[in-house]
C-alpha cells in the first residue's frame, strides 16, 4: 500500500511504550507519524485542515478518546478517527463510533489492520480534503 | 465429741461419785469419831474410875482396922464379961469420941446375945443403947466367922451405912459379943457427885450400896435370886423396901444408855473390884454429847473435806473439760480448716482444668479466628483481585499491544534486510516482556496466601507493587495519582503481601470514591515523625459522611454494589496485626485514610 496523496497520522496513546511501537511500525509504511502523550497535546496541532488522520487510545487520563472524537467531530465532521481500545471496552468503543468515530481496533491487535484501516481513511481523508479544494475553486470561479 | 461423754454425763457422774463420796465419808469418819471419843470417855471413866476405887478403897481401909482396934479394948472386954454401968458409960463416951475422930457414923458394942451395951450416939434419940441386933448379919456372921461386914440401912437411922463388925473374944477364945463400927459414906458420895460422874458401888450380891445417885441405892445390877431375895428382906438390907434392878444394865465396861434418874443419854462406864470386901466400883462417863460433837465435829469436818475436794476437782473437771472443749474446738477448727483446704484446692483444681480448658478452647477459637482471617484476608484479596482484574488486564494488555507490534515491525524489518532495526525492536520486545512479567509476578504473589513474621518492608516497595496491580484502573477510569515518595530506603514492620493488599484496598476504595467524579484525583504521601511511618491514601471524592464514619470498620458495612465491605475491616486487622493502626482522617475535601506503622531500624 502507498500513500501518495496523504501519509500523515496523529497518534495519540498516554503508553509510551506502545505509542512508540506504533509509531516505529507505521513509519516503516511510509507514514509520518505525529506521536502525543495527551489528547489535549494532539488538539493543539491537529485541527480542520490537517492532512491527515487521527488514530487514538480510548482510555487516557485528562481527555479520552470518546471526548476527543465529539471535539474532533465538531471541528471537522469529516476527519476520520481511529479507536484503538483495551479488552472490555468494546462497548466504549460502539460508543465512539456512534459519535463519529471512523472505525475501532481492540488492543492488542495486528499493525497491518490498522494500517489497512488508516489507508482507507487517508483516501477518505484526501478525497475530502480533494473535495474541498475543488468545491473553493468552484466557489472562487 | 471426744472423751468419756459430754460435759452433762461427767457432771453427773461427778455429782453421784462425789455425794457417794460424801456419804461414806461422813458416815465413815462419824464411826471412826464415835470410836474414837468412845475409846476416849472409856478411857476416862476407867481413869475416874480407878481414883475413885481408891478413895474408896482407903477409906474403907481406914475404918476397918477400927473394929479390929477396938476388939482388943480392955474396957471393951471387961463390959463384955461383965456389963455394968459405969463401964457402959465409960464406953459410950470413949466411942463417941472415937466416932467424931474418925468421921464414923456409929460405934457401938453388942453383947453375945446381940444387944447393944454401949454407943457413941448414946446421947441421941436414937442411941442404939439397948437395941437388939442378933438378926443383922454383922452380929451373926461376926460371932460365927470373927469378923463381918454389911451394909444397909440403919434400922433406927434409916440411914445407909456399912457396918463393920468383929467378934470379941475372952483370952480363953469363948466369945463375948461383937464391937460394930457404922461408916457412913454422904462425904464420898458428895465429893463424887461433885466430880459429875455417876458412880455407884455394888455389893459382892450385886446390890448397890454407896451411890451418887440415890434413887439407885439398893438395886441391883443383875435381877435378884429368891434366895437372895428372902436374904434381903432377913436383914433389912434396905430396910422394909425390896431391892429391884438397876434402870438400866451395865456389866463394867462399854456404853450405857441411861433415860432416868441422871442427865439422859450415853455414858461410858468403867468399874474397879474392890477387893478387900468383895465390892464392885462403878463409874458412868457422860459421853454422849462428847460422842455426839466428836461424831457432828468428824462429820462437819468430813464434810466440809469433802466439800473442798469436790470443789477442787470440780474446778479441775470444768478445767479439764474446757481443755477438752478447747482441743475439741481446735480439733472442729482444723478439721474445717482442712476441709476448706481440700475444698479450695478441689475448686482451685477445678478453675485450673476450666482455665486450661478455655486456654485450649481460645487457642483453638483463636486460630480459628487466625484461619479465618487469613481467608478473609484471602477472599479479600482475591475479590480486590477480581475488582481489579480488568485493570490488571489493561496493564498487560499495554505491552502486549506494544509487543505485537514490534514483532510486527521486526519481521518487515528482516524482510527489508534491517537486521539492525529488527534487533532493536527484539530489544524491545525483550524489555516489554520483562514488564508483564512483573506485573504478573506481582499478581502471583499477591494472591499468594502468605502469613509470616513482621519483618522490615521497603515502603516503596509495598506500594508499587499495589500501585503494578492498581495502576491501569487508575488509567482506566482517569484518575490523576500524585505521589509523593518515601525518603529512600525507609522501611516499616510488616508483611510485605499483606501491606500491599491494604495499600491496594484504600486505592481501590478510593477509585471507587472517584466514580463519576471530575478531575479525580489520588494523592498517595509517606511521612516520617519519629519512630512512626505514616501512609496515606486521600482522594477528592464526596468524603465519608458521619452516618458512614460511624459504621465504616464494621463488617458487612458496604455502600458499594460489589464487595462484602470486608476491605477495611480486614485492612485494618492487618495493620492492628503489625502493631498499627488505619484510621480515618478528617480532610477538607475527599477522604483521608492514614496507616500508622513502626518504623523499622
Amino acid at each position: 500500500m502507498s500513500f501518495e496523496a496523504l501519509n500523515r497520522i496523529a497518534l495519540i496513546d498516554d503508553d509510551d511504550s506502545f505509542r512508540d511501537a506504533l509509531a516505529e511500525r507505521l513509519e516503516l509504511e511510509g507514514l509520518t507519524v505525529l506521536a502525543f502523550g495527551s489528547a489535549e497535546a494532539a488538539l493543539k496541532v491537529v485541527n480542520d485542515r490537517f492532512e491527515g488522520v487521527v488514530a487514538t487510545d480510548l482510555r487516557m487520563p485528562g481527555m479520552d478518546g470518546r471526548q476527543l472524537v465529539e471535539r474532533l467531530n465538531d471541528l471537522d465532521p469529516d476527519l476520520p478517527v481511529v479507536m484503538m481500545t483495551g479488552h472490555g471496552d468494546i462497548a466504549e468503543a460502539v460508543d465512539a463510533m456512534k459519535r463519529g468515530a471512523y472505525d475501532f481496533l481492540a488492543k492488542p491487535f495486528a499493525p497491518e489492520r490498522l494500517i489497512e484501516t488508516l489507508g482507507r481513511a487517508l483516501e477518505k481523508r484526501a478525497l475530502v480534503l480533494d473535495n474541498r479544494r475543488l468545491a473553493a475553486l468552484a466557489a472562487d470561479d | 465429741m471426744r472423751g468419756p461423754g459430754s460435759p452433762t454425763t461427767q457432771w453427773r457422774v461427778f455429782g453421784v461419785v462425789w455425794a457417794l463420796v460424801a456419804v461414806i465419808a461422813v458416815i465413815s469418819s462419824g464411826e471412826i469419831a464415835r470410836r474414837d471419843a468412845r475409846a476416849s470417855a472409856g478411857g476416862q471413866a476407867a481413869t475416874a474410875s480407878a481414883l475413885h476405887a481408891a478413895v474408896l478403897r482407903s477409906e474403907l481401909e481406914r475404918h476397918r482396922s477400927l473394929p479390929m482396934v477396938l476388939a482388943q479394948d480392955p474396957d471393951l472386954e471387961a463390959l463384955l464379961r461383965r456389963p455394968d454401968a459405969p463401964g457402959a458409960a465409960r464406953l459410950n463416951r470413949k466411942f463417941e469420941a472415937l466416932a467424931k475422930e474418925v468421921r464414923a457414923a456409929a460405934i457401938y458394942a453388942l453383947d453375945s446375945d446381940g444387944r447393944t451395951l454401949a454407943a457413941s450416939n448414946w446421947r441421941l434419940p436414937t442411941s442404939f443403947v439397948g437395941s437388939s441386933y442378933r438378926f443383922r448379919p454383922y452380929y451373926y456372921e461376926a460371932m460365927r466367922d470373927g469378923q463381918a461386914s454389911f451394909f444397909a440401912l440403919g434400922t433406927v437411922s434409916g440411914r445407909p451405912g456399912l457396918y463393920l463388925s468383929r467378934r470379941v473374944d475372952d483370952p480363953s477364945g469363948r466369945p463375948l459379943g461383937v464391937i460394930v463400927a457404922k461408916v457412913e459414906f454422904d462425904a464420898l458420895e458428895a465429893d463424887w457427885r461433885a466430880s459429875g460422874e455417876p458412880t455407884y458401888v455394888t455389893d459382892a450380891d450385886g446390890v448397890v450400896v454407896i451411890t451418887t445417885v440415890p434413887a439407885w441405892r439398893f438395886h441391883t445390877a443383875r435381877p435378884l435370886s429368891a434366895d437372895l431375895r428372902r436374904r434381903l428382906a432377913a436383914t433389912q438390907t434396905a430396910g422394909s423396901t425390896i431391892p429391884t434392878p438397876l434402870p438400866f444394865e451395865a456389866d463394867g465396861s462399854g456404853l450405857v444408855r441411861v433415860s432416868t434418874d441422871i442427865p439422859q443419854g450415853l455414858y461410858a462406864a468403867a468399874s474397879d473390884p474392890i477387893p478387900e470386901i468383895g465390892w464392885r466400883l462403878n463409874l458412868l462417863a457422860p459421853s454422849g454429847d462428847a460422842i455426839d460433837r466428836a461424831v457432828a465435829v468428824a462429820r462437819w469436818l468430813s464434810a466440809l473435806t469433802v466439800a473442798l475436794l469436790a470443789a477442787l476437782t470440780g474446778i479441775l473437771l470444768r478445767r479439764r473439760q474446757r481443755a477438752a472443749a478447747r482441743a475439741s474446738e481446735d480439733e472442729q477448727a482444723r478439721v474445717e480448716l482442712e476441709r476448706q483446704i481440700d475444698l479450695r484446692t478441689a475448686e482451685l483444681r477445678s478453675a485450673n482444668d476450666q482455665l486450661n480448658h478455655e486456654i485450649d478452647e481460645r487457642r483453638r477459637l483463636e486460630t480459628v479466628r487466625q484461619d479465618l482471617q487469613d481467608e478473609l484476608i484471602q477472599a479479600n484479596k482475591l475479590a480486590t483481585l477480581g475488582q481489579i482484574a480488568a485493570g490488571v488486564a489493561h496493564e498487560i494488555n499495554q505491552p502486549v499491544a506494544a509487543i505485537r507490534t514490534h514483532a510486527d515491525s521486526a519481521s518487515v524489518l528482516l524482510r527489508r534486510d534491517d537486521s539492525d532495526g529488527a534487533l532493536r525492536s527484539l530489544a524491545n520486545i525483550d524489555r516489554l516482556t520483562e514488564r508483564v512479567g512483573v506485573i504478573t509476578d506481582e499478581l502471583r504473589a499477591f494472591s499468594r496466601k502468605t502469613r509470616s513474621e513482621t519483618v522490615a518492608v521497603s515502603v516503596d516497595g509495598a506500594i508499587d507493587g499495589a500501585l503494578l496491580l492498581v495502576g491501569g484502573r487508575l488509567r482506566e477510569k482517569g484518575i490523576t495519582l500524585e505521589r509523593r515518595r518515601a525518603p529512600a530506603g525507609l522501611a516499616v514492620r510488616a508483611e510485605r503481601n499483606r501491606l500491599e493488599q491494604v495499600v491496594l484496598n484504600l486505592l481501590q476504595n478510593a477509585i471507587e470514591a472517584l466514580d463519576g467524579i471530575a478531575d479525580p484525583l489520588i494523592t498517595l504521601g509517606v511521612q516520617v515523625r519519629g519512630k512512626r511511618v505514616t501512609i496515606h491514601v486521600t482522594d477528592n471524592g464526596p468524603g465519608v459522611t458521619p452516618a458512614v464514619q460511624q459504621r465504616l470498620f464494621t463488617p458487612f458495612t458496604t455502600d458499594k454494589a460489589d464487595g462484602l465491605g470486608l476491605g477495611l475491616v480486614i485492612s485494618r486487622d492487618i495493620v492492628a496485626a503489625f502493631g498499627g493502626e488505619l484510621v480515618l482522617e478528617p480532610t477538607s475535601t475527599g477522604a483521608r485514610f492514614t496507616i500508622r506503622l513502626a518504623k523499622a531500624s
